[in-house]
Parts: C-alpha cells; structure tokens; sequence
C-alpha cells in the first residue's frame, strides 16, 4: 500500500478527509528462567477514514488493504459526519489551514529470521544466568515494533512514514534477608532497528553489571524517609518528568479541558534553567529516537518550544484544537493504531541540558535522594504528578548511601521545576515508553540530570 | 466465510506446516462510539469487521506465534509459516500449555446492531444533565462504545468453542472547577447491557461527579499520619488488578519468584475478607466463557474467609510449577459484603483518608507499593473532612490483606466488578 494507490479515492471529495493504511508490527520474546514464555509477532493492518463537517468528525476502519476496506471506511466515514453534523453546536467551526506537499519515508524495516532474534535472546538469558548465579529468577524480554503508515489528504501533507523501534527488558530477582523478592528491570535499545543496538549478547556486560549490583544494593536497601527532600534525578527520569509532569498538561485536549497550563501561559513555571522542547524530527545536531516529519491528520510537523527559561510559551495542539487554544497545528496528531482517530500526543520531549557534572550535583547535596529508574507515571491537569521510582540512592553529606526500596516520586511540576538548581550537562534519550491516553502510543523522552525538591513516599 | 470456517482454516494451516499441536483463537467484532470532548460531541466513529487471530503452533515441541488482523486466506498462509519459522529458533518445551480434552461449546447468539440513535440521545441527555446538576464539573472526556464480537478458540484436541458477546461500556473523565482553579481529574466508568438507564444513574456516576465539585479546594495535613485506608471500590478494582499482577498471575508464578507462590491453603488475609473471580456471574454485563488455553471458564474462588483458596496460573505455569491450573480467565472481581453500613464505617475512623483513584507506580515482586491519594478526603474524628491535595500513601499489599478492620454492607456494581467499600489500618498517610 502507498500514498498513490490510496489517493485517486479521495477525488471529488471536498470536506476535509483523511485516508491512511496504517500497519503496526510487534515481534514478543520472553524468556524466564530458561522457560520461551512468549515467541509471537503480531501484525495488524487495516484502513481508516476521517471527515470533518460542520464541527464535527466522522470515521471509520476497515482491516485489511483491500479496496473494498477502503470504500467502506470513506463511506462510513461521510455518513457519520453527516449524522453528527446534524446535531453539531459548532457548526460554522472550520479547521485552520496547513500547507500541502509529500513526505517521503526516511528508513526502511528490515526483519531478522524469527530464529536469529530466538538465538540472540536463548544467547542473552544464558549469559546473565552464567554470569549471575545467585539469582532467584531472571527475565529477558524482547520488544520489536514498526508502524508504517501511508496517508493521503484532501488538504495538508500526504505521508509515508517508517518507524520502528527495539528494546530487550531485562528483569533480575533476588531475595532479601527475609526471603522477601527484590527486582529491578533495565532496558537495552531505542529508535531505530535491531541491527543498529544488539549485535552480541556479551556486549552489554557494562551494563549488566550495573543492573545486577544495583539490585545487590537493593536487596539490603532501606526504606525511602516520606517527604519533602532534595533530589538528584538521573537523566532518566528528567525524561519522564518532561512527559508525564509537564507534556500532558499542555496537551491541547488538556488545556481544553481544564488543564492549569491554560492560565500559565507566558507565565514562569520554572526557573531559569528550565527549557523544554517537544522535538519532531532534529534535536541537538541528530535526528531524535522517534522522528516525526508529517502526523496523521496531515499536518508538517515543527518543533513545539514548551518552556524556555522558565516561561511557559506554547501548547501542543491538533488540527481541531490549535485556534481554540491560540496556537498553530505543529504536527501533534497521532494515532496508534488503524482504527484509531488522531488524538494529540508528544513526540520527542525534552529538557535541554545544562552545564553541571552529575558528580557536583551529589557532592552538593547535604541530605537528600539519587534517584535513578522509573517504573511508571501518571499526570494530572494541575500538574501534579507521580512516577514510581524503582531504583535509588541516599545522599549523605554529599556521597551516595544505601539504596532504597520502590517508592514514589510526586510534586506539582509547576511548582518543582521553579526548584530546580542545577542541570546536568548531558541529555539521555529512552524511547520505549508506551503512554496511554485513550490509545496506546510510543513516545520518546530525554533529559539530563536535575537537582530540585519533591515528594518522596515511604515509612 | 463464515468466521469459525476462518479460524478452522487457519488450524489446518498450522497443521498442514507440520504442527502437532496447534491453537487459534478469533476474535470478530464490531464497535461503535461516540466521543464528546469539553462537555461537546466532536466525533462518531465505527470500527469495522475489526479482526484478531492468534495463532499458536508447536512443531516438535517447539512453540511459535502470531497475531494477524486479517481473515484473508493468503494472510492466514503467510502466517502459519511464519510460526514455523518463529519455532525454529525456539527450546524443546514439552509442557502443557492448551486444554487437550475435546469439547465442543456454543455461548450466546449473535448480538443486534446498536440502537446508534439512543446511543446519541443518552449521551447527550447525560451531557446536559451533567451541566445542569453539577454546573462546577467539566466533563473533560466521555467515551460511549457498543461492541459485538464473536470469539472462537479452537485446537487439535477437538476443543471448539464460540461465544457471542455484546456490551456498552462508558468512561468519563471530569473535574471540578470554581474559576480559573481545577481539580485533579477523576475518572470512572461501567459497563452495561442495555441502554436503558440513564447514564447518571449507574454505578457511582452522580457521587463521583458530586465530589469532584468538591475537589476544587484542597488542604494538605503537614504532618505524617499511620491511620486507616478506606478504598473505594473503584479504587479498589485497581490494588486486586495490582495483587494479582504482582502474586498471582502466570509471569509472577513461572518465575517462582511469587509470594504466594507457596502459600495455598494458608492465611493471607484477615479472616473475614473473601475475593472471587466471577466471569460467568449473571451480575456482570458481560461474561467470558473460555481461557485462552481452551478451558470452559469456572467461577473460582481466590481468597476465602482469609486464606489461600487460588492464582491465575494459566495451563503451562500450572503444570511447570505444580499449580493448581486457574479456572477463571481472570478479572471480574466480586468480594462479598460486610456488615457495618459505611457511614458507620466513617464515624468508626479517628484518622485516615477515603481514597477513590491511585496515581502510583506498580507493585513489585515485594508488593510494595505507594503513590498519591487522588480525588480523596480526609476524615478525622470519624467525620469526612477536607479534599486532600499532594497526599501519599505507602503500603504494602500482603499487610493491606491482613490490615483490613472493615468491610461495607454496600457493594457496587459497575458491569465487570462488584465490590464493596474496605477500611484498612495502619497505612502510612503523608
């Protein structure tokens, strides 16, 4: 399927349609302890339509590429915005307009053999079984994803877009004193193909190692102190606070729905080492993990600057959404899977670095936490956030302590990223977030490392 | 093609690629929604023919898989080759891992097509009704859907079964307001069979769209505080989804790293908490007749009178570790009443916090678990106070099953879950 098979069907329509053959490919190993749990792909394809008319939307999909599928979903389409737009309350709303052209994909997937990727996991799980033996239990897990997407456009961009990503999650187990299991999970891989990470199952050793001393820590951790404290967050989780604390509440969808950002605008909401970019396709001199050139209302995407130095100055919008919110559309419509309508949603969000060493940044710290991995997120639309933190540090008169068991990282980011001190001088990527919002979606996150104040839970 | 010809056809393709053993199950369904954004209606969408196969071959023991979206036979070749190519690189695991007593079940009869114009009507009579009852909520998001679907599941064991569903689900997402200030935003939703009830009258729609005006305004206690926990029970829905996650479920026991993993028959929780899995409940909007493995689903007891009674472990972690093989699919979680009325429940407590969503992270193999009291209230000398802003709780989920002090008389029933309110002491509350 391309843009030129699908785009003779849109001839002698007038309302704004969009037309997309969207697959999504997802290939699953997981091994525990020795045992195949998983080994399966899936692959799932199909068209969908979209209309716009008198305020509101209509859509449709159909699975497969036939052109039976296609007829049907414009069909069904149009006949839904005409149902709706019978009742609609906004009907004299038009869209804004976007320029029009054609973007070409930019890579091309390339499967390995199912029995090459079995190999080179049966290889890892080995290797970590062998090189850690006092291991109660042990996980590795591969992730290969790929959506392509062709989409063709009454009015806007028609597209082709390749984008795959990789990521092998590694899980360790051990028991504590009491007999109590402590894990940790780290995850290997990014943007791009399978190739372009793994290539042997002993080069990870480094990492490994720090994994599995890590959860040596751990096991002897103790409990985080509830409370208000200084914390360095490690690059890592500088990316989850720019998704999840920040991101979400200047979602288009968001602010018309209340978010606190609304009434933020061109107001400081950190300080002034704070600069927040939510990148398409370029960021830093290098081509982000999940680029995005055209999103899939059609739209050509441009970078969205969220915070610059403190003062929050745009919002991420969709087509629909952008003159409710006095923005323009910049390429935030996404959708995850066939089915699926655009929805807003990030694509490469990040705080841009400073200039501290990480080491300055605990040497500075009288009495506080190093926190290091996330296991998961949440938002809010008065910027109140949580991440579950699964891996830590105490900081004690400047050097690092015990490690502390799961907890949980809240604050209001509005308020903590005015805390924020010192910001590190180096930006780590992680793209193998699945945010949920309705759909499912792959985003990217980055950041450095961050001195600031929040809430830790605990006893 | 009828569909269970397509899943018969997509059988054979495994077994004519040379798999002894072979399962696919179809998922064949149809969905309609509406979805309203910042209180309008802004789109009707219908999801065609939406199609899942999966398929699982073992070819000498050695297990490959896929899922497609597609009936089409050439597609169905393609992937039966595919899960011969995917079990080339696999182990020899000669475990169990599919129902292989024939049977031959048919569940339901094909649903009806929506009544679209009902759907539209109740959602925008829930819409107005919203506006007018609670004019300080903003109904940020509300999805209607209608599916239909037809599963089948068939292996090489002459196992064969069909179930026919239809369901309406609905899910909100609101806040409070008073001026430029918000509360946090509160989601809640239910399933049902029909539409004829109003959408305000299910479940606990109007008490939630009540509190949320409520939690506009919020205070935070300086103080850290071990009190009690009273969890709602959709809150509640959350912490069983995480204890069995965490326990019970197939990933947690083939591991042996559970910490139930050796605790059947023995005591987990307090004595007079019982928790069920009730997939076939004539309570439910909808029920699931089969497990993926190829067993007709049973109601199952988890948890009785506190102690140990079943997991989730599906037919290969059963019979890797010895388990007892699960006899429900999961979820659809009932806990049987208590006796205290739970207004008595709040005058009982002198501190502590009615908490209705968790914002936190996952428990892991330690059950630890914490994370902010989201759209909650303070009650302090047995009085419901305050809606608490920034507030944390820390507990772990083997002492909330045997911390619990009370369990409501009133349970709530939201389509898939039927739950009553619990109270447990001793949590830490920051």
């Amino acid at each position: 399927m391309n843009v030129d098979i699908l785009k003779p069907y849109l001839n002698g329509i007038t309302a704004p349609t969009e037309l997309r053959a969207h697959t999504n490919y997802a290939n699953t190993i997981m091994i525990t302890q020795g045992n195949i749990i998983a080994n399966s792909q899936s692959d799932i394809s199909g068209i969908f339509a979209r209309t716009y008319k008198d305020g509101v939307f209509g859509a449709s999909s159909c699975p497969g590429f036939s052109e039976e599928a296609i007829k049907t979903a414009l069909k069904d389409a149009q006949h839904n915005a005409d149902v709706m737009a019978l009742t609609s309350k906004n009907k004299n709303y038009k869209l804004p307009e976007i320029p029009r052209g054609f973007m070409p994909a930019h890579t091309k997937f390339v499967k390995h053999p199912q029995s090459y990727l079995l190999d080179f996991m049966t290889q890892l799980d080995a290797h970590i079984a062998n090189r850690y033996k006092d291991l109660a239990s042990r996980t590795v897990h591969l992730i290969e994803q790929c959506t392509t997407v062709s989409l063709a456009v009454t009015d806007g961009f028609d597209v082709e877009r390749v984008l795959p990503r990789v990521h092998i999650k590694i899980k360790l187990v051990t028991k504590d004193a009491n007999g109590a299991p402590v894990d940790i999970t780290g995850t290997l891989g990014g943007g791009g193909l399978f190739a372009d990470h793994f290539k042997n199952p002993s080069d990870y050793d480094e990492q490994l190692d720090t994994l599995y001393n890590m959860l040596m820590d751990k096991k002897d951790g103790v409990y985080a102190v509830a409370g208000e404290h200084d914390l360095i967050l490690d690059s890592a989780l500088a990316g989850i606070l720019a998704h999840e604390a920040v991101g979400h509440t200047v979602e288009s969808d968001l602010i018309r729905g209340g978010s606190i950002a609304k009434s933020c605008r061109n107001q400081r909401v950190g300080s002034d080492l704070v600069t927040l970019i939510d990148f398409a396709h370029t960021a830093l001199g290098e081509t982000v993990p999940l680029p995005i050139y055209v999103d899939d209302e059609g739209t050509k995407a441009e970078d969205v600057i969220v915070i610059q130095n403190g003062i929050l100055l745009d919002y991420m919008s969709n087509r629909f959404d952008a003159p409710l919110i006095n923005t323009t559309p910049k390429g935030n419509g996404r959708a995850f899977n066939y089915k699926d309508e655009p929805l807003v949603r990030m694509r490469n969000t990040c705080i841009m670095p400073g200039k501290d060493k990480l080491e300055d940044m605990i040497k500075s710290t009288e009495k506080g936490y190093y926190l290091i991995s996330w296991g998961n997120g949440q938002a809010d639309g008065t910027s109140e956030f949580m991440f579950g933190i699964t891996m830590g540090y105490e900081i004690k008169d400047g050097q690092l302590g015990k490690a502390i068991r799961d907890t949980t990282l809240s604050g209001v980011a509005f308020d903590m990223l005015k805390t924020v001190s010192m910001v590190g001088d180096t930006v780590k990527w992680a793209a193998n977030g699945t945010c949920g919002k309705k759909q499912p979606m792959g985003n990217a996150m980055g950041g450095p490392a961050l001195k600031c104040r929040a809430t830790l839970g605990g006893r | 093609m009828k569909n269970c010809e397509i899943v018969n056809y997509a059988l054979e393709a495994l077994k004519n690629k040379g798999a002894q053993k072979a399962q696919c199950i179809g998922t064949f369904s149809t969905t309609w929604e509406v979805n309203a954004l910042a209180g309008q209606i802004e789109l009707l969408r219908t999801i065609n023919g939406e199609t899942s196969i999966d398929m699982k071959g073992y070819f000498d023991d050695k297990m490959g898989g896929i899922s497609i979206s597609s009936s089409e036979l050439n597609v169905i070749d393609e992937a039966a080759q595919s899960c011969l190519d995917n079990s080339k690189g696999a182990k020899v695991d000669a475990t169990p891992a599919m129902n292989e007593e024939p049977v031959v079940k048919v569940f339901g009869t094909p649903a009806k097509e929506p009544d679209l114009e009902k759907m539209i009507f109740r959602t925008n009579e829930f819409l107005d009704k919203a506006r007018e009852m609670y004019p300080n909520v903003l109904m940020r998001q509300m999805i209607v859907l209608y599916t239909l679907e037809e599963s089948i599941y068939k292996n090489t064991f002459g196992v064969d079964i069909t179930e026919y569903e239809s369901v309406y689900s609905v899910s909100l997402m609101f806040s409070g307001f008073d001026g430029d200030l918000n509360s946090s935003f509160n989601i809640y939703g239910f399933t049902t069979k029909d539409l004829d009830t109003p959408f305000m009258d299910m479940a606990l729609v109007s008490k939630n769209l009540a509190q949320a005006e409520k939690m506009v305004h919020t205070h935070k206690y300086p103080e850290k505080v071990v009190g009690t926990l009273l969890v709602t029970p959709h809150c509640l829905k959350d912490f069983l989804g995480q204890l069995m996650n965490a326990y019970a479920s197939p990933n947690a026991l083939v591991g042996g790293g559970s910490k139930w993993q050796n605790a059947l028959d023995t005591k987990v929780a307090c004595d007079n908490f019982s928790l069920y899995s009730k997939p076939l409940s004539e309570n439910m909007a909808y029920n699931v007749h089969f497990t993926n493995d190829g067993f007709i689903a049973e109601d199952q007891p988890i948890i009785e009178n506190g102690v140990l009674k079943g997991m989730f472990a599906d037919h290969y972690t059963a019979s890797k570790t010895g388990l007892p093989r699960r006899k429900s699919g999961g979820r659809f979680y009932t806990i049987p009443k208590g006796e205290k009325p739970l207004d008595e429940i709040i005058a009982s407590i002198e501190d502590g916090i009615i908490i209705n969503r968790f914002s936190g992270g996952y428990a892991g193999a330690s059950g630890d678990l914490s994370g902010i009291a989201k759209n909650s209230f303070y009650i302090k000398n047995g009085k419901l106070c305050e809606a608490a802003r920034e507030t944390m709780i820390s507990v772990n989920l083997s002492d909330l099953l045997m911390n619990i002090d009370a369990i409501s008389a009133e349970t709530v029933n939201d389509g898939s879950s039927e739950l009553p309110y619990i109270a447990v002491k001793n949590v830490t509350i920051l």
